[in-house]
């Protein structure tokens, strides 16, 4: 059966859900894109379950200083640290710290600084301007130096790395959204909204944002790959998260004095680093070709 | 586009004041200061105020900030802190070195991104774009030091060609280099990718290639010439990150640049100097920036058009 | 394409344009590790190698001694430079340097003689102008004026002779010479060259040739040295390698000669390697966990709590997860090799001793708040302790800092329980105890003991002129800081060390870290 009239809601959604197949389709076009997103939905499902398994203050707190440096084995598949702390267990307990830095801090960094940009692209005029002008100033800071400042002005902890990370990558989401804005602000449904008396708050949220989403959701899932990478340069200069923590990043300078003899020591947690952060922008990728109409075939 | 230059000039000005005062502010912020960690372990209370009085750190923030300001304006940077010596002859000391590593590593970064970007486009959606796309962001997705560390074990402890630090010869550069550029390439290779992917499909490369102009010439003499535009736009921000980004990558291959004694200065809560440092930086940014635009206007005739308006 | 080549041409020259303009005066011609191969004959056969690379890991900055108190500037003003008295590194005592001899007429009235002859750089003799000199300098900078202050009246008897009197009787008064900021400077120089130039002349057997910051200071040998033999090696150069397994790789290479603070992971490297070394010796730097005793809210205010911890700890293996093994575990709050030292037993190893102390404070399941700063032993001190009071039911609460935000939080923040620091003193016993213990010693004063009667113990000891006596007042400082009063559960003395190459010979650990580089060279077979 045939349903003859559809009220505007349904063919709303219908639309929506055509856009979100129409991008899945393009996506799983792309198999370096499907393979990082595959990749990534392990390495969530891997962070949950060593969550349970293994206990923070056993696995990861207690040494054992006997059986320290010891090669991969059997009995320790990645070997063990410096403490005899078995690596792979800190690795895979570790994916919980460095997903939920990169995922934090974009997150952090998204809300605010797509919020000042949304704004920033709707209002125009004097906002915009300021909202710029701020952005212009943050960006002409070098990231890495900001956030070291940050550090240094907060103490270290993983929360203030969350933060540091995030305000570093504010401007560049504001500009990313404000970008995406300008051209949805001028079509006529939007001045027809505003002319029906809908308050800015709704159009923005109902009809701007939806309609500049793509390359936000591309900032996105770069941002995260950046985030983490960013992490593990704060951490290998002595201002990431405190140990005993096994953040992929602290594991990585933590066990660089000992690159030359125990090089699985940096190694697993540094290809630990390069699968996740190459699968989020592996994804990014596929996702960014995925929404470009322009590429569309 | 004078008027733009000058306009652009002008508005560095309040920029720069305000980044000024967001690293004095953060340093200020930061626990513990210069004089506690310069002083002897013997030093009394009273001595280390008077040290404090003769870094000019006494007063409150607002007074402090104030006479920083005050100087700034008239183009003093103040003098280092822990070197006492000028910031500005601090920071050229070692600006030379971080330019020369920033432009190697934009060299390395074109090196490997433009055949990879232009494989990619012009086998778009095919196995070896995927390979291309994979191999650029590799160097992407790896932590820089980390890469660093290898490559210093390869190249110059297993193979004995590469020195593995200091900044004396041509040598030593490289490794350095390659170490950043192939963080860039992965960005780099997206851009000609994509911009090549564009360009290859205007109706006038069709027409060549009707012509029956063979397809290597349409890429190298058509395509190519047109997709570089955007990487002059990259240009300032890939300069910028080899500027600031470098700090990990100085500190591996003990490479004399700037970013380790920005680093350093904030450790040692140094704050002229910090402050200083970062505005140098965001002066050189800011200018880069500029002439990447005008540069941008000179061979895109449209954005010419757009200015002189 | 031609405009964008030429735009990126332009580019690039503009900025080979900047960099070039500001290396015009600096000639990087003489880059260090040019010369590698070449060598210079001196005494019949024996070749020595013409130049000496040392990596070192912090910056060094100025060659003004009195402008730091950096251990990586001190050690290359070390060798251009001379101090009045300096510690004999191989017999551990105070000698003079330039002074040739010295006589306490009282503690507070002292008499020192020149040594004949002294040539510094400039050609121009030193005599006790130049201390006198040095001495006015040094009471407007803040690293020296503490120790000038000390001197009341300073006499110059004639050329070679000079008298101090001191507001305060001082037994030791000859230790204040050994400071390295107070290195003597020529008053020559000062009145005719701009004082950048002027701070470069010294006494030391190298002259300073050429700075590149950030990356090497370079000095030559001082052929007119009186005051120690002509270095056979031509060139000393000290290269900044802030990364210890990056100095290790270059020390393989054999792009450096020898190479400060190894890594301990490279100990064994050095020591089996057939054509490298490691050198060691006794450090004198304590390291502890010491404790806020005046923080009444907290156990650790209870000297049980702190004795049975003192009980609870491995050191071994806390020596080994810290230092690889290399260290010297403590057995007594003060330094091995200073004056005055005696081996006492305190307080062993004993878990179950531990575990009863604790069940008795009820103890068990606190939680303690330890603060350290990020170096690197630092951190591993803190993780392992974490990990060892873990077995005894003891959360601890590590907060790592910038060593700034360390010191900040140690002086003011009341709140501090427990912390991970250690105390380099001086050679002789007074530095020890007056600093971190004294209740007016100074501001390393993180445990806040406020004990009356130790304080007049530590008074009447650096007072005290019969050695005998002197002995037994330090004996019962060191007994009871140690086993009653518990301000610090010290764990051990890290081993010092330097890699080298195996040929090289002339170089000098110092329990303060300003290593001696003066004779450093190397014969080629």
């Amino acid at each position: 059966m045939v349903k003859e009239k559809y009220s505007v809601e349904e063919l709303n959604a219908y639309k929506k859900r055509s856009i979100a197949s129409e991008v899945w389709r393009n996506y799983k076009k792309s198999p370096s894109a499907m393979a990082g997103l595959i990749v990534i939905f392990i390495i969530i499902v891997v962070a949950i379950i060593a969550q349970i398994v293994y206990d923070y203050d056993v696995d990861i707190v207690q040494q054992d200083i006997m059986n320290r440096l010891k090669e991969p084995s059997s009995e320790h598949l990645f070997g063990t640290d410096q403490y005899g702390r078995d690596v792979l267990i800190r690795v895979l307990y570790g994916a919980k710290y460095s997903l939920s830095v990169g995922i934090v801090s974009v997150a952090i960094s998204c809300l605010l600084g797509s919020s000042l940009g949304l704004i920033a692209g709707y209002y125009g005029g004097l906002v915009e301007n300021i909202i710029l002008r701020a952005c212009e100033i943050f960006m002409g800071i070098p990231s890495i130096l900001l956030g070291i400042a940050i550090m240094s002005a907060f103490g270290q902890s993983l929360l203030v790395l969350m933060f540091a990370i995030g305000l570093v990558y504010v401007p560049m989401f504001a500009r990313t959204a404000r970008a995406a804005v300008l051209p949805v602000r001028e079509q006529e449904y939007i001045e027809a909204a505003k002319v029906s008396g809908v308050s800015d708050l709704r159009i923005i949220f109902t009809h701007v944002l939806p309609n500049s989403m793509s390359p936000i959701i591309v900032q996105i899932t770069m941002g995260v790959a950046n985030g983490i990478l960013t992490a593990s340069s704060l951490s290998f200069l002595g201002l990431g998260v405190p140990v005993p923590a096994p953040e992929w990043g602290a594991m990585l300078s933590s066990g660089r004095e000992f690159i030359r003899d125990y090089s699985y020591l940096t190694f697993f947690p540094g290809l630990a680093i390069m699968i996740t952060v190459l699968a989020f922008n592996l994804m990014g990728d596929g996702l960014r070709d995925a929404l470009d109409p322009k590429l569309k075939q | 586009m004078i008027r733009y230059i000058i306009r652009r000039f002008l508005m560095m000005l309040p920029v720069l004041l305000a980044v000024s005062f967001v690293v004095y502010f953060l340093m200020d912020l930061a626990p513990g200061d210069i004089v506690s960690m310069m002083a002897p372990q013997d030093a009394t209370e009273v001595e280390i105020e008077m040290m404090r009085e003769e870094m000019g750190l006494h007063g409150s923030l607002p007074e402090r900030y104030f006479r920083y300001m005050k100087n700034l304006l008239k183009g003093d940077l103040g003098m280092s802190l822990s070197m006492k010596r000028p910031v500005v002859d601090v920071f050229f000391e070692r600006f030379p070195a971080t330019l020369k590593l920033a432009f190697g590593s934009i060299i390395v970064a074109m090196i490997i991104s433009i055949p990879l970007g232009i494989a990619a486009a012009t086998h778009h959606r095919s196995w070896l774009d995927g390979a291309s796309m994979v191999t650029a962001m590799l160097g992407l997705s790896m932590p820089s030091f980390w890469l660093g560390l290898l490559l210093i074990i390869l190249f110059s402890l297993k193979l004995g060609w590469l020195p593995s630090g200091g900044s004396g010869s041509f040598a030593s550069i490289i490794l350095p280099a390659i170490t950043l550029g192939a963080g860039q390439a992965g960005n780099l290779t997206r851009i000609t990718r994509s911009s090549m992917l564009e360009v290859i499909r205007q109706d006038y490369l069709r027409t060549a290639r009707a012509k029956g102009v063979s397809e290597k010439k349409v890429i190298y003499k058509h395509a190519l010439k047109n997709a570089l535009i955007p990487i002059i736009t990259i240009f300032g921000s890939t300069l910028g990150n080899a500027l600031g980004g470098a700090v990990a990558i100085e500190t591996v291959f003990s490479w004399p640049g700037v970013g380790r004694l920005t680093v350093s200065a904030i450790n040692n809560r140094d704050m002229t100097l910090a402050t200083g440092c970062i505005i140098m930086f965001t002066i050189f940014l800011t200018l880069t920036m500029l002439l990447v635009d005008i540069a941008y206007a000179y061979v895109d005739p449209r954005i010419k058009a757009q200015y002189s308006k | 394409m031609k405009k964008i080549t030429k735009i990126l041409i332009g580019l690039m020259l503009i900025s080979v344009f900047i960099s070039g303009c500001s290396n015009t005066d600096k000639d990087v011609s003489k880059d260090p590790g040019q010369s590698n191969e070449s060598s210079s004959e001196t005494s019949g056969e024996v070749k020595y190698k013409k130049e000496i690379i040392i990596a070192i890991a912090d910056e060094f900055t100025t060659i003004d001694p009195m402008e730091t108190t950096a251990e990586s500037n001190q050690i290359v003003q070390d060798c251009t430079h001379d101090l009045l008295t300096d510690t004999n590194l191989l017999k551990m005592q105070n000698e003079g340097e330039l002074v040739d001899s010295w006589e306490m007429i009282a503690p507070d009235h002292w008499k020192f003689k020149l040594k004949e002859n002294v040539k510094f750089h400039d050609g121009t003799i030193l005599d006790v102008d130049d201390v006198m000199f040095t001495f006015e300098r040094g009471a407007e900078k803040s690293t020296t004026s503490a120790y000038v202050a000390k001197i009341k009246e300073f006499i110059k008897v004639d050329d070679l002779n000079f008298e101090v009197i001191l507001h305060n009787g001082d037994v030791d008064f000859n230790y204040v010479f050994a400071a390295n900021s107070l290195a003597i400077l020529s008053k020559e120089a000062f009145e005719t060259m701009p004082e950048e130039e002027a701070v470069k002349i010294g006494t030391g057997p190298w002259k300073f040739e050429e700075f590149v910051p950030g990356d090497y200071v370079s000095l030559v040998r001082f052929e007119e040295c009186t005051l120690y033999d002509v270095p056979n090696t031509e060139r000393l150069v000290f290269r900044m390698i802030p990364e210890a397994s990056s100095r290790m790789i270059a020390l393989e290479n054999g792009e450096v000669d020898a190479i400060m603070s190894p890594s301990p992971t490279d100990y064994n490297r050095l020591s089996e390697s057939s054509n490298l070394k490691l050198i060691t010796e006794t450090g004198r730097g304590q390291h502890f966990i010491g404790f806020n005793c005046a923080n009444t809210d907290s156990i650790v205010s209870n000297p049980e709590f702190r004795k049975a911890i003192a009980y609870a700890i491995n050191k071994e293996e806390m020596v080994l997860a810290a230092w690889d093994g290399y260290a010297q575990v403590s057995t007594s709050i003060m330094c091995r090799d200073m004056e005055y030292y005696s081996d006492i037993e305190g307080i062993p190893y004993d878990p179950e001793k531990a575990e009863n102390m604790f069940k008795e404070l009820n103890a068990e399941g606190i939680t303690l708040n330890l603060i350290t700063s990020d170096a690197s032993h630092r951190v591993k001190m803190a993780e392992n302790f974490q990990a060892q009071m873990a077995k005894y039911g003891i959360t601890v609460n590590v907060e790592f800092m910038q060593q700034a935000a360390l010191i900040e939080r140690l002086s003011t923040d009341k709140s501090t329980e427990a912390f991970v620091l250690s105390w380099t003193p001086g050679m002789n016993a007074d530095y020890m105890y007056r600093n971190p213990i004294h209740s007016q010693g100074g501001r390393s004063f993180y445990s806040n003991i406020n004990d009356l009667e130790i304080d007049t113990l530590i008074d009447a000891a650096a007072a005290e002129v019969d050695t005998a006596k002197r002995a037994e007042m330090y004996e019962e400082l060191q007994v009871r800081l140690t086993t009653e009063i518990v301000p610090w559960v010290p764990v051990a003395q890290a081993t010092l060390t330097m890699g080298a190459d195996k040929d090289v010979t002339g170089l000098l650990l110092h329990p303060g870290l300003v290593h001696q580089f003066k004779t450093a060279e190397k014969i080629i077979n």
